[in-house]
C-alpha cells in the first residue's frame, strides 16, 4: 500500500513539475519575441548533468515502486487438456463452468492449502477474475467457438497485500486442480476400512466379499465400456483384470468360501442367525403369497380376455440380428403374459430363498462346531480379502493409467508473473515523462517574467 | 468581400474544432459506456430425436422457457449468493432465448405442409442470453449465464430424464416416536424403494460412476442389499425374538386398525371388481355386436418399420385392455390386502404370544411376556436401539452418496441431452468503439459547417464594417481594432510598418472632381496591392488618402524597393497624367529593437515627415 | 546587470596584462608576455594559465608579485590567484570545459547513485532475508490416491526465523505437511550448533513425519573428510575392485544417534517406508551426494530402493543435485529434493544466478541445476535455494520454504 502511495507519488511530482513548467512557459511565452523563444529552445541544454541525473534517480526510485506494484498482478492460463473439454464438458460429461475456478470451495481449499493469514475467501475472490482467453460468437456457425483455456487473474487489494501474489495463483490454480481431479476425474475405491470379520457372521462376510468383489467388477466393466483395447503399462486390459476378478468371484468365494461355510454350517451365533433367517423366510414368504398372487390374476386376466379382442394385425419390422420380420400389434394378454411371467420368476426367487435358508439352517443344526473349519474358514476369508485389496489396487492402477493417458494431465497451468519487458516499458516510459518535465522546468527557468 | 474559401476558414477554427470533438467524442464514450450492458450468449442444442417435434424425452412438451422459470433462477440467485442483492424477477428479466431454426427442416415443413402432410419441427437450436449493466461487468454476465445453464441442465435432467426418485425419508426417524417395528418396516420400505429406483437407473446405464462420489448405482444398490439382508433382517429378528416394543397396547391397536382398514380396502376391492366384470362384459358384447373385432388378419400397417418408434411416445394402450388390467390391479390389491392382514395377524401373535414363562401374566399386561419374564430383555431392547442408530447413521451416509450421485447423473444426463454448440461469449450491446467513432465523425462535420458558416459570416461583417468599398482595403476602423490587439504585445521582428499619403487629395478634388480623386486612390491601391502582392500585408485604406501597410516577415530594404517601384510606377503612369498627386511616405521597422504597434506606427508617420519627392536624392 | 557583469569580467585578462605591462620592465614584459594569459573564473578567482618553456618556477618568481598587483588592481584586493601550468585541457575553450565538468559531474553522480543503490539493494536484500518466503511445487504421480504435501528444508546453517525458529516452525505446522525433509546442511557445525539441529528435529518430528539426510558440513563435521571416492578409498584401503558399500556406513556418527533420539530419522543411503492415508511412500537419502563416490559407494542401496516395491511412491532426498546433472538411469524416484547451491547467492534478474563453485559464471546458462524445478529422468527435481540468510551476497534470493504438493494428475 505504501509503495503504491509512494509511486502515486512521485509520479504526481513528475506531472506537477510537467504543469507548472508548461505553464509557466504558457505564461511567460510573449515575453519574449520569436527569435528569442527558438534561441532558448534551440540552446537549452539538453544533457544537462543535473537533469539526466535527477531524471536517473527518479526512474531508479519509481522502477522499484513499480517493481513492487507488478508483483501484485498475476495471472494463470488453465488449459483444460481432456478430450471432453472441445464440448464445454468436464471429463465425466457434465457441464463445464469456468466459475468454479475462483468458486468459494476453491478458494478456500487455496487458502487452506496456504495456511493464508488474515485473509477471508470473499475478501480474496475480489481480487481474483476469470475469463476465457478466446471467445466466440453466436452470430451464425462459423463464430461458435467451445472456450478451452481460460486466464485467471490476481491483483492484490488492501486486504490481500501482505500476500504473496504468484503463491496466491499458484494455490488457487493448485487448489482448482485438486477439486477437479476430486469432483471430475475417475474415481473408485473400495471401503478403505477393513471390516471386523470376527463380529461378522460367516454368510454376511460371503455377501460382504461378493459385494467388494463385485464393485471391482463393475468399475473394470465400465471402463472396458469407455475403451475395450486399452492396455496397460503391464500389458492387462480392462477386460482381463475383469476376467481374473470374475474368476476369483466365482472360484474363490461362491463356490470355495460359500461351500465351505454352508456346507459345514459355521456360524458364530447359531441361535441369532437361524433367528434372522427364520425371519427373513417369514418375510420372504410373505413377498412369495404376494407374487403368486398376482401371478394367478395375471393368468386368470388371460383366461377371460375375450377371444374376439385379441385380434391383431402384423407389422413388417426387424428383428435382434436386425433382418426384417413380420411382427405383429401387440394387445393386453401380450402384456399380462410377461408380467405372469415376472411374477413366475419372483415366485421361484422368493422360493429358492426361502429354500436356501432352510438349507442353512439345517446344515447349521447339524453343525458340531469344529473349531478347526472355523479357523479354516477366518483363513480363507483374510487371503480372499487381501486378494480383493490386490485386485482393486490393480483395477484402479489401470484405470488411472488409462486416465492418465486419455486426460493429457487433465488440466495444464501456466503461471505469469511480472514481464521484466513490461516492467521495462513503464521504466522506458517513465523516463521519457520524467526528462521531458525535468527539460521544460529547465527551459522554463529561461523565460523571463517580464518583457 | 473576400473569396469563399472552405479551407481557410477551417484552418483558422481547427484547433477550436478539434479540441471540442474529442471533448465531446470523449462526453458521447462516457455515456455509451455508461448506459451500455454486457451480454452473455451461449448456443445450446437439445439433441435428443423428440426436441424436433417439441417433445422432452418423457414425451412431454419441451418449454425451453423453462430456462426462464424462478425454480432455475432462484436455485442460481442461491447459489451465487445473491439472495438480496437480486430478485428473481429482475434476473429472469434479463434472460432472452431465441430460436436458430434448421433452415432445411423449415423448407421442408413447409413444402410438406403445401401439399397437405403433417410434419412437425420444432426447432432444437437456442440461443441463451443474459444481460448485464456496465457497472456489473462482462464477467458478471458470463457466470451468471453460466450458472443459469448448469441449474437447467440438472432440473432437464431430474424433470425429464431421469425422473424416479431416490430420497432419504427416513432421516432421524429414531428421533420420532415410532415403535421399533414401526420403524423398521419404514427402513425396510424406505430401502426397497431406493432399490427399486437404483435398479431403474442400472437399466438406463449399467456402468454409470459418479466421479465425485466414486460409486455406481450397481454398488449403492449392493449396498442398500446388504444392509437389508444383514442389518434390517437381523433386527427385526431380534424384535420379533424378544418382542421388543415401546408400547405394546398402542401396537396392538396399531396393528389392529390396519387389519380393519386392510378389511375395509378389501370390501371396496371386491365390490369394484364386480362392477369391473361388469363393464368387460357389456364392452365385450357391444364390440361383438358391432363387428369391430372382427379384423382380418392379412391386414399389415404401412411403413411403420420406418417410423422412429421414438417419436410415438405416450401411453395409447386400448379401452379394453384399460378394464382387464383394471380389474386385475384391483384384485391384486383386494389379495394384497388379504397377505397385509395375514402379516398384521403374525405380528399380533408374536407380540402378544406368551413364551410360557411368566405364567399368561403377559395377556393381562400392557408388557409383553419377555418384557415381563426375560432378564435379557433390556440388553437387548437397548441393543436394538443402539443398532437401529447405527443402521439410520450407515442409511443417512449411503442415502447421501446416493443423491450425490444421482445430483451427479442428473447433470450428467442433463449435459447428454442438451450440448453446447458455444461456449459463453460476451458482447456490448452497444459496439461503443464504433458508435464513438461516429460521434467523432459526426462532431467534425458538425463543427466544420458551423465554422464555415461562422468564417462566411465574419467575412459579411468583416466587409460591412471593417472595408473601404472604394478601395476594398480594411478601413480605419479595422486599423483600430488591429492596433487594440497587437499593443497588447512587443512586435516580433522583420515587421515593417508604411504609411502611404496623399497630401493634396483635396485639391485634387477641387480642380479635378471627386472622380479624379477616387480615381488617384484607386490607382495608388492598385499599384500598392501589386506591389505588395507577395508579402504578408495588411492593406488599410485611412481614409482622406492615406495607406497603411502593415508587413510581417521582411525587411526595411524590401518595403524601401517595393515603395521605390510604387513611385515610378506612378511617375511613368497612363492615366490623370495631367493631376499633379502630392504623397508622403513613412517606412517604420522593428529590427533589434522591441517595439509595440502603436509605436511603430508612430514612428512611420513620424519618419513620413523626412520623406522627399525627389526620386534621385530620396533615400526611397 | 548580468550581463554587464559578464562584459566586465571578459575584459579583466586584458585589463591584468595590460596594467602588467605598464608595471614590469620592458624587458620583462617582452619575455613572459606570450608565455600566459589570465583567465577569470569569478570575481574573486583568477587563474593564470603558463604556457612558457622555462621552468613555471622562474616564472612565479619573476612575475608573481606584479601579476597579483595587476590582480588587485583591476579586480581588487582579496581576489585568489593560482598560477598553473597550462595543460592540454587548459587549453580547452570554456564551452568544452564546461561540458567536460558537467561530465565529471555526471559520471561522479552516477556512480555514487549506482553505489548508493547498490547499498540499498544490499540493505534491502539483508533486511528482506531476515524472512522466508514459501515456493509452491504442484506435481503429479499415478502412484497417490489423494493429494500428499512434501515440505523441503535445506541449508539453513543454523539461520533461526523468529526465537528457536517459532516462526519457521508455526507456518510448517499451519501447511500442514504430510511428510518432511531437510536435504542437509541445516548446521554449519555439528559440535557448535547441535542444539539448533535437535529443537529443530524435535519440533519438525512433532509435525509430520520428518526425514534428515546429511550436507556436506555434516559429512565434515562428522566424519572429518569429504565423503569423495578418493577420500573414501584412502580411508578404507579400497580400490576399484574391492569396494564395499557397507563400509561407509559402519564410520562412527554420534550425530545420528542424538538426532534420532529426538524423532527426525536420518537418512544414510537407506530409505524409510511410511504409511501416508492409504498410500505408501518411500523416502531414500543419499549420504555420499558428490558425484565422485555415489555408485562407487551407494549403487546397491539405491538400485535396491529404486527397484524394490515399485508401487510405492518413491521420494529420493539428497543433498548435492550435482549426481542428478553427471548420471542418467532409468529412474531417479517419483520425485527427487536437493539443495546445496543456495540458489547462486545472488541471482540476477532474467539472467539468473550468478556464479557458483560448480557452475562457474551464469551457471543456468551452462545447464547446471542451480534453482528451482528440473527433469531427472522424467521426473521432477526440485533444488531449494535453502534457509541460509547470514550471507550479505545472498540478492534477490530470499531464503526459501518449500512445499510440494504431489496429485493424482
Amino acid at each position: 500500500m505504501i509503495t503504491d502511495l509512494l509511486q502515486k507519488l512521485i509520479f504526481l511530482v513528475v506531472g506537477l513539475l510537467f504543469v507548472v513548467s508548461a505553464a509557466i512557459i504558457v505564461l511567460r511565452w510573449k515575453n519574449i519575441n520569436k527569435t528569442e523563444r527558438t534561441q532558448i529552445i534551440k540552446t537549452a541544454e539538453y544533457f544537462n548533468a543535473w537533469v539526466i541525473l535527477i531524471c536517473f534517480v527518479t526512474t531508479l526510485v519509481y522502477g522499484i515502486f513499480n517493481h513492487y506494484e507488478m508483483k501484485k498482478s498475476v495471472h494463470a492460463i488453465v488449459s483444460l487438456n481432456y478430450s471432453e473439454a472441445s464440448q464445454a464438458l468436464n471429463s465425466n460429461g457434465t457441464r463445464y463452468n469456468m466459475a468454479e475456478i475462483i468458486s468459494d470451495e476453491v478458494v478456500e481449499r487455496a487458502i487452506e492449502k496456504g495456511a493464508l493469514e488474515n485473509v477471508t475467501v470473499k475478501q480474496l475472490k475480489n481480487c481474483l477474475l476469470v475469463y476465457p482467453c478466446v471467445q466466440g460468437g453466436v452470430g451464425d456457425e462459423s463464430q461458435y467457438h467451445i472456450s478451452t483455456e481460460f486466464a485467471v487473474e490476481y491483483h492484490a487489494s488492501k486486504d490481500t497485500d501482505h500476500l504473496d501474489s504468484e503463491n496466491v495463483i499458484k494455490l488457487i490454480t493448485a487448489a482448482y486442480k485438486e477439486y477437479y481431479i476430486e469432483k471430475y476425474t475417475d474415481n473408485f475405491s473400495l471401503d478403505p476400512e477393513k471390516p471386523d470379520f470376527s463380529e461378522m457372521e460367516y454368510m454376511d462376510i460371503v455377501l460382504y466379499l461378493d459385494k467388494e468383489t463385485q464393485a471391482i467388477l463393475n468399475y473394470l466393466y465400465g471402463m472396458a465400456g469407455k475403451n475395450n483395447s486399452f492396455v496397460t503399462e503391464n500389458g492387462s486390459t480392462f477386460n482381463s483384470i475383469a476376467g481374473k476378478v470374475y474368476q476369483f468371484k466365482e472360484t474363490q468365494i461362491n463356490q470355495n468360501l460359500r461351500s465351505l461355510i454352508l456346507q459345514n454350517g459355521i456360524v458364530r451365533d447359531k441361535d441369532g442367525y437361524v433367528d434372522r433367517l427364520s425371519y427373513q423366510n417369514k418375510n420372504v414368504d410373505f413377498d412369495r403369497q404376494k407374487n403368486q398372487a398376482s401371478y394367478d390374476l395375471c393368468n386368470q386376466a388371460i383366461a377371460m380376455y375375450s377371444e374376439e379382442m385379441t385380434r391383431v394385425v402384423l407389422v413388417p419390422t426387424w428383428d435382434k440380428a436386425g433382418k426384417y420380420y413380420m411382427g405383429r400389434t401387440k394387445v393386453g394378454v401380450d402384456e399380462l403374459s410377461v408380467m405372469a411371467t415376472d411374477f413366475s420368476n419372483y415366485v421361484a426367487s422368493n422360493e429358492k430363498e426361502i429354500m436356501d435358508n432352510n438349507l442353512i439352517m439345517d446344515k447349521i443344526a447339524s453343525n458340531e462346531g469344529t473349531v478347526s473349519l472355523s479357523s479354516a474358514a477366518d483363513s480363507l476369508i483374510e487371503t480372499i480379502y487381501e486378494s480383493i485389496k490386490g485386485f482393486e489396487k490393480e483395477a484402479i492402477n489401470a484405470g488411472r493409467e488409462y486416465s492418465r493417458h486419455k486426460m493429457n494431465q487433465c488440466i495444464a497451468v501456466s503461471i505469469y508473473g511480472i514481464s521484466l519487458m513490461s516492467e521495462l516499458k513503464t521504466l522506458v516510459v517513465f523516463a521519457a515523462f520524467a526528462y521531458l518535465s525535468l527539460i521544460l522546468y529547465h527551459i522554463s527557468k529561461k523565460f523571463p517574467k517580464k518583457a | 468581400m473576400k473569396n469563399f474559401q472552405i479551407l481557410r476558414y477551417l484552418k483558422k477554427l481547427l484547433p477550436i474544432i478539434v479540441a471540442f470533438c474529442l471533448l465531446l467524442t470523449y462526453a458521447v464514450h462516457f455515456k455509451l459506456k455508461r448506459s451500455n450492458t454486457y451480454i452473455a450468449s451461449e448456443v445450446i442444442h437439445y439433441n435428443d430425436a423428440a426436441a424436433e417435434q417439441g417433445l422432452a424425452p418423457t414425451g412431454d412438451k419441451l418449454d425451453v422457457n423453462e430456462i426462464k422459470s424462478s425454480a432455475v433462477m432462484s436455485k442460481v440467485v442461491d447459489k451465487m449468493g445473491l439472495t438480496g442483492i437480486y430478485s428473481v424477477d429482475s434476473l429472469i428479466s434479463r434472460i432472452d432465448i431465441t430460436a436458430i431454426e434448421d433452415k432445411d427442416k423449415v423448407a421442408q415443413k413447409e413444402a410438406k405442409l403445401e401439399e397437405g402432410e403433417e410434419y412437425i419441427y420444432e426447432p432444437s437450436t437456442f440461443i441463451v442470453s443474459f444481460a448485464a449493466t456496465s457497472g456489473e461487468g462482462p464477467d458478471f454476465a458470463r457466470t451468471v449465464l453460466d450458472e443459469i445453464l448448469d441449474v437447467y441442465f440438472e432440473q432437464f435432467s431430474q424433470k425429464y430424464v431421469n425422473v424416479a426418485p431416490a430420497n432419504n425419508t427416513i432421516e432421524n426417524l429414531n428421533k420420532n416416536d415410532y415403535d421399533f417395528i414401526e420403524m423398521m418396516e419404514l427402513i425396510d420400505t424406505s430401502i426397497e424403494n431406493t432399490q427399486t429406483t437404483l435398479y431403474q437407473r442400472i437399466d438406463q446405464n449399467n456402468y454409470y460412476r459418479s466421479t465425485e462420489t466414486g460409486v455406481s448405482f450397481a454398488e449403492l444398490a449392493d449396498d442398500f442389499n446388504y444392509l437389508r439382508q444383514v442389518k434390517v433382517s437381523s433386527i427385526f429378528s431380534k424384535i420379533y425374538k424378544y418382542q421388543i416394543t415401546k408400547n405394546k397396547s398402542v401396537l396392538i391397536s396399531d396393528y389392529t386398525t390396519r387389519i380393519d382398514n386392510n378389511n375395509i380396502s378389501n370390501e371396496k376391492d371386491k365390490s369394484l371388481v364386480e362392477d369391473i366384470v361388469e363393464v368387460i362384459d357389456a364392452y365385450v358384447k357391444k364390440m361383438r355386436d358391432s363387428g369391430n373385432t372382427n379384423i382380418s388378419y392379412e391386414y399389415i400397417l404401412d411403413n411403420l418399420h420406418e417410423r422412429n418408434v421414438q417419436d410415438y411416445v405416450g401411453d395409447q394402450t386400448v379401452t379394453y385392455d384399460e378394464l382387464i388390467y383394471s380389474w386385475r390391479d384391483r384384485n391384486e390389491s383386494k389379495e394384497h390386502a388379504i397377505i397385509d392382514t395375514a402379516y398384521c395377524n403374525y405380528v399380533l401373535d408374536t407380540f402378544t404370544s406368551c413364551t410360557g414363562n411368566c405364567a399368561d401374566a403377559c395377556q393381562s399386561s400392557h408388557l409383553t411376556c419377555m418384557e415381563l419374564c426375560d432378564a435379557e430383555y433390556a440388553k437387548v431392547r437397548a441393543e436394538v436401539e443402539e443398532e437401529i442408530d447405527d443402521l439410520l447413521e450407515k442409511l443417512t451416509v449411503l442415502y447421501d452418496t446416493t443423491m450425490k450421485t444421482n445430483d451427479e447423473y442428473n447433470k450428467f444426463l442433463g449435459a447428454s441431452y442438451i450440448s453446447i454448440l458455444s461456449s459463453a461469449s460476451v458482447r456490448e450491446s452497444v459496439n461503443v468503439t464504433l458508435y464513438t467513432a461516429i460521434a467523432f465523425f459526426f462532431l467534425m462535420v458538425l463543427f466544420s459547417g458551423g465554422a464555415i458558416v461562422l468564417g462566411r459570416a465574419g467575412d459579411i461583417i468583416n466587409y460591412i464594417f471593417y472595408t473601404d468599398h472604394l478601395t476594398e482595403f480594411n478601413n480605419r476602423a479595422y486599423l483600430d481594432k488591429y492596433l487594440k490587439a497587437k499593443n497588447k504585445k512587443l512586435l516580433d521582428d522583420g515587421v515593417v510598418y508604411c504609411m502611404v499619403d496623399i497630401t493634396n487629395l483635396s485639391s485634387i478634388n477641387g480642380v479635378y472632381g471627386r472622380d479624379a480623386g477616387d480615381d488617384v486612390i484607386r490607382m495608388f491601391r492598385t499599384f500598392i496591392k501589386e506591389g505588395f502582392g507577395k508579402l504578408k500585408t495588411e492593406y488599410i485604406y485611412n481614409g482622406n488618402g492615406s495607406f497603411v501597410l502593415l508587413t510581417e516577415e521582411v525587411d526595411y530594404i524590401t518595403v524601401e524597393d517595393i515603395m521605390r517601384l510604387f513611385r515610378l510606377r506612378l511617375d511613368e503612369r497612363d492615366e490623370h497624367k495631367e493631376v499633379v498627386i502630392e504623397y508622403k511616405i513613412g517606412i517604420a521597422e522593428t529590427y533589434k529593437e522591441n517595439k509595440t504597434a502603436r509605436k511603430l506606427l508612430s514612428e512611420a508617420i513620424e519618419n513620413k515627415k523626412s520623406y522627399t519627392s525627389d526620386l534621385s536624392n530620396s533615400s526611397l | 546587470m548580468d550581463n554587464m557583469k559578464n562584459i566586465e569580467t571578459d575584459n579583466y585578462p586584458d585589463k591584468i596584462k595590460e596594467l602588467f605591462k605598464e608595471l614590469v620592465s620592458a624587458e620583462l614584459y617582452e619575455k613572459w608576455a606570450d608565455s600566459f594569459e589570465a583567465e577569470v573564473t569569478d570575481e574573486k578567482k583568477v587563474t593564470v594559465y603558463y604556457s612558457g618553456e622555462e621552468d613555471i618556477k622562474v616564472f612565479k618568481k619573476e612575475c608573481k608579485e606584479m601579476l597579483a598587483f595587476s590582480v588587485y588592481s583591476v579586480m581588487g584586493a582579496g581576489v585568489k590567484i593560482r598560477i598553473a601550468k597550462k595543460s592540454s585541457y587548459n587549453s580547452l575553450s570554456p564551452n568544452v570545459k564546461k561540458n567536460i565538468k558537467a561530465f565529471k559531474f555526471f559520471a561522479v553522480g552516477m556512480v555514487f547513485v549506482c553505489i548508493a543503490t547498490a547499498v540499498i539493494v544490499v540493505l534491502c536484500s539483508y533486511i528482506g532475508n531476515r524472512s522466508f518466503r514459501e515456493t509452491f511445487y504442484s506435481t503429479s504421480s499415478i502412484k497417490v490416491d489423494s493429494p500428499v504435501r512434501v515440505i523441503q528444508l535445506s541449508d539453513a546453517h543454523g539461520a533461526s526465523y523468529g526465537k528457536n525458529n517459532k516462526k519457521l516452525l508455526e507456518r510448517i505446522k499451519a501447511l500442514d505437511p504430510d511428510i518432511i525433509i531437510c536435504t542437509g546442511d541445516m548446521v554449519d557445525s555439528v559440535t557448535g550448533d547441535l542444539e539448533y539441529a535437535l529443537y529443530l528435529g524435535e519440533a519438525l518430528s512433532g509435525i509430520a513425519p520428518s526425514y534428515y539426510v546429511y550436507g556436506n558440513n555434516e559429512v565434515e563435521g562428522i566424519y572429518d573428510f569429504p565423503l569423495n571416492e578418493k577420500e573414501l578409498d584412502e580411508k578404507f584401503g579400497f580400490s576399484k575392485d574391492n569396494r564395499d558399500e557397507t563400509a561407509l556406513l559402519s564410520l562412527e556418527d554420534t550425530f545420528e544417534e542424538q538426532l534420532e533420539a529426538t524423532g527426525i530419522k536420518v537418512l544414510k543411503n537407506e530409505k524409510d517406508t511410511i504409511k501416508v492415508k492409504t498410500m505408501t511412500i518411500d523416502v531414500y537419502g543419499v549420504l555420499n551426494s558428490n558425484p565422485s563416490s555415489f555408485w562407487s559407494y551407494s549403487e546397491k542401496a539405491f538400485m535396491d530402493y529404486a527397484y524394490e516395491d515399485t508401487d510405492n511412491l518413491k521420494i529420493t532426498a539428497v543433498h548435492e543435485p550435482f549426481i542428478f546433472e553427471e548420471f542418467a538411469p532409468d529412474f531417479w524416484g517419483d520425485l527427487m529434493l536437493a539443495g546445496h547451491t543456495h540458489g547462486g547467492v545472488m541471482r540476477i534478474p532474467v539472467l539468473g544466478p550468478l556464479f557458483t563453485k560448480e557452475g562457474g559464471l551464469l551457471p543456468e546458462r551452462g545447464g547446471s541445476f542451480v534453482y528451482g524445478r528440473y527433469d531427472a529422468a522424467g521426473k521432477p527435481l526440485i533444488v531449494s535455494s535453502g534457509l541460509e540468510n547470514s550471507s550479505i551476497f545472498r540478492i534477490n534470493n530470499q531464503p526459501e520454504l518449500v512445499i510440494i504438493d504431489i496429485n493424482k494428475f
